[in-house]
């Protein structure tokens, strides 16, 4: 298999595991499967192109505005929508995933309503002037910036969740928010600091993975999509299962259409997903559950 | 029994009030005639704001807009001002018929064509049922303007047929035996490559490999390491340009670099796009273009639309050319017409010859006729054109189609 293909993988399953891991934490926090995520991640990502290309901001300032706008909208999003209809429907998940699933398209109709409906440019974050070369592959500064963007973030998320107190609550109010309530846990704030961190990762991955082959209003949907196919890979046990489901999601898409053809791309992503629901739902890092 | 005086005025009063109601009718049926006469006479324009052809279609989108501007400004069309309804199908070709019926049914008496070639394919029916004729600015499909059902369908550029013809020629001419072919998913293109590949397949080139790729699609370095795993003479990026056609550059231009590109007429009149390529990934890349330096309507558009879209204008492409083209052929049909029935137009524009467009070389003309839809006449109006520090530089020196 040529070398280049594995540059692919790490560059788009970086991609798909910020997103899972994004999914990770604020399922950890609020117990709740966040599929607006993807679209932040768009918005994010479309917000910084436009104000890079068309108000020609510097590119930290563009990137960061980008991510402060996605976590900005993941608290709006626990704030008027999932705890207020969490609360009229008692606690019954449904209702909230309902609601969710409409932020979503609502998110993405906001990006093209805001930035424009055609597709726009990314900008590398490292941009070299000649390329790595690696044997036969071809390594960009952008993949560069992905990996070590990525590890950095897996990283900080890791040492946060084990040796911060919010991060050792996150896990406690998603387990059981009603135990973790009469315990004196502070959970709408653990809740709202959840959705903020989840914002904050997919704020980051949309623009950093947008300079490879730009972003689109429409782009947020299929974001969602890999994005949770590799956290249903990864599963739930690790903070570090969304990074393998990522690879494993990436390196079985890149493989198919290199082997079978890239129309085989999309059946690849559907049979991984199916096997993996069927017959191995938790995924590779099972929840170890504590009795 | 009434006196004679008593009947005489009885007349009267019945005269008057018929004189009066003729005169009322008359001063109506003036009035109607004259708000008639300042209507606005209605153009329709399917366009793409969102998909896959949007890159394009904007840009012709202006070009019209800048031209029904100036048409009006300078008294409109028989006294009477244009005015312009805009549609997007987002390149959905489903979507297309319904909306140019929409457009007939809020009066659209032309429907300007600019959306990707597959929706323009797909309208031609619904010209034909409503009996209003379209015109396509820059869609290349040679089934827009050909039978069944081209009876109102028109188009403006060269087909796709005869840039197969040219690349045809000009890898005759270089000595290519195989070719590598890369594409986008979308209905447009699946069209075009039908009838671009078994031309130049007829000139003796073997197609190698051929791959696809989705419009959205994040990485293609699979599908270009199967191409070079072929190892063709040239390969050719069939693709509706914007962003894909920039990652299919990159990924081209990394993977075999060695390799002669060339494309369609997407990304070469997408200035937009070349900024998004990495450095020197377009370099050496040859497309079809249709702007030559030696026409001085060009020059003239050129600094027309510098002036009206300021920033917004980057170079003339053909896609403004031809939409800014359209819009004359449409003012030159409605006069020639001399009213704006769309029967009449259709068959004022049958009657249109020897137009000068801005696009192409400063002989090429445009001509149409009943049996004769598409309008370009030869092959003048397509120059083949290479890429040189991401930016078009000058005409390719291997091979131009000779203009009769």
């Amino acid at each position: 298999m040529p070398a280049q293909l594995l540059v692919s993988i790490v560059e788009i399953g970086c991609f798909f595991a910020l997103i899972a891991l994004s999914y990770l934490i604020v399922l950890y926090g609020a117990g709740f499967f966040h599929f607006a995520l993807g679209p932040y991640a768009m918005f994010s990502a479309l917000g910084a192109a436009y104000w890079l290309s068309v108000d020609e901001w510097p590119l930290w300032l563009a990137c960061l505005s980008g991510a402060a706008a996605a976590t900005l909208l993941s608290v709006l999003t626990e704030l008027l929508v999932v705890r207020p209809i969490e609360k009229r429907a008692d606690g019954e998940e449904l209702p909230g995933l309902i609601a969710v699933v409409a932020v979503m398209f609502a998110v993405s109709q906001l990006g093209g309503w805001l930035f424009g409906r055609r597709p726009l440019p990314g900008q590398p974050w490292i941009d070299l002037e000649e390329p790595i070369e690696w044997g036969s592959a071809v390594i960009s500064g952008q993949a560069v910036a992905t990996l070590l963007v990525t590890l950095a973030l897996f990283g900080a998320l890791a040492a946060w969740l084990r040796w911060s107190r919010y991060g050792q609550w996150l896990r406690a109010v998603g387990e059981n928010q009603q135990a973790a309530r009469t315990m004196g846990f502070p959970v709408a704030r653990i809740r709202l600091v959840a959705f903020a961190v989840g914002g904050l990762i997919a704020g980051v991955a949309g623009p950093l993975f947008s300079s490879k082959a730009g972003v689109s209003f429409e782009s947020g949907l299929s974001y969602s999509l890999f994005g949770f196919i590799a956290f249903v890979i990864g599963g739930t046990g690790s903070v570090w299962g969304p990074l393998a489901g990522g690879l494993f999601l990436a390196a079985l898409q890149i493989v198919a259409s290199y082997v079978f053809g890239s129309p085989s791309l999309n059946y690849a992503t559907l049979i991984a997903a199916v096997l993996f629901f069927a017959f191995r739902p938790e995924g590779f890092f099972a929840r170890r559950v504590r009795h | 029994m009434k006196t004679p005086n008593a009947a005489r005025r009885h007349s009267l009063w019945k005269a008057a009030a018929v004189a009066a109601l003729v005169a009322g009718a008359a001063l109506s049926a003036a009035l109607a005639q004259a708000q008639q006469a300042k209507a606005p006479i209605v153009i329709g324009m399917l366009e793409d704001t969102s998909g896959g052809a949007s890159f394009y279609s904007q840009l012709t989108a202006n070009a019209v807009r800048v031209a029904v501007e100036e048409v009006n400004a300078k008294g409109g069309v028989l006294g009477r001002p244009i005015k312009l309804l805009e549609e997007s199908d987002g390149n959905n070709p489903s979507q297309a018929p319904a909306l140019v019926s929409r457009m007939i049914q809020n009066g659209a008496k032309v429907i300007l064509l600019n959306s990707g070639s597959a929706s323009a394919v797909a309208s031609k029916k619904t010209l034909l049922d409503q009996k209003v004729p379209g015109i396509a600015s820059t869609n290349i499909d040679t089934r827009i303007g050909s039978p069944p059902d081209n009876d109102y369908a028109f188009m403006l550029p060269n087909p796709i047929t005869d840039i197969g013809t040219i690349y045809a020629a000009a890898f005759q001419k270089m000595g290519v035996k195989t070719l590598a072919v890369i594409s986008d998913d979308s209905p447009t293109i699946a069209g075009i490559n039908g009838l671009l590949l078994p031309k130049i397949q007829a000139a003796g080139v073997t197609m190698v490999a051929q791959e696809k790729a989705p419009l959205d699609a994040n990485d293609v370095t699979a599908q270009v390491l199967r191409l070079k795993e072929k190892n063709p003479d040239v390969v050719l990026v069939s693709s509706l340009g914007g962003q894909l056609e920039v990652l299919f550059e990159n990924t081209l231009y990394q993977q075999m670099r060695k390799t002669p590109r060339f494309s369609l007429a997407s990304i070469g009149n997408q200035p937009a796009t070349w900024a998004l390529a990495q450095a020197n990934a377009l370099d050496g890349l040859v497309y079809v273009a249709s702007v030559a330096t030696n026409n001085p309507r060009s020059a003239t558009l050129t600094k027309l639309l510098a002036a009206k879209l300021g920033s917004k204008f980057k170079a003339l492409t053909a896609y403004e050319a031809q939409g800014y083209d359209a819009v004359q052929i449409v003012k030159l049909a409605i006069e020639k017409a001399g009213v704006d029935d769309p029967i009449l137009i259709k068959t004022a524009i049958e009657h249109i010859s020897g137009f000068k467009p801005s696009f192409g070389s400063a002989n090429f003309t445009i001509s149409f006729s009943p049996t004769k839809h598409i309008g370009t006449d030869g092959l003048c109006g397509l120059v083949l054109m290479q890429f040189k520090g991401n930016k078009p530089e000058a005409p390719w020196k291997t091979y131009q189609a000779k203009c009769d």
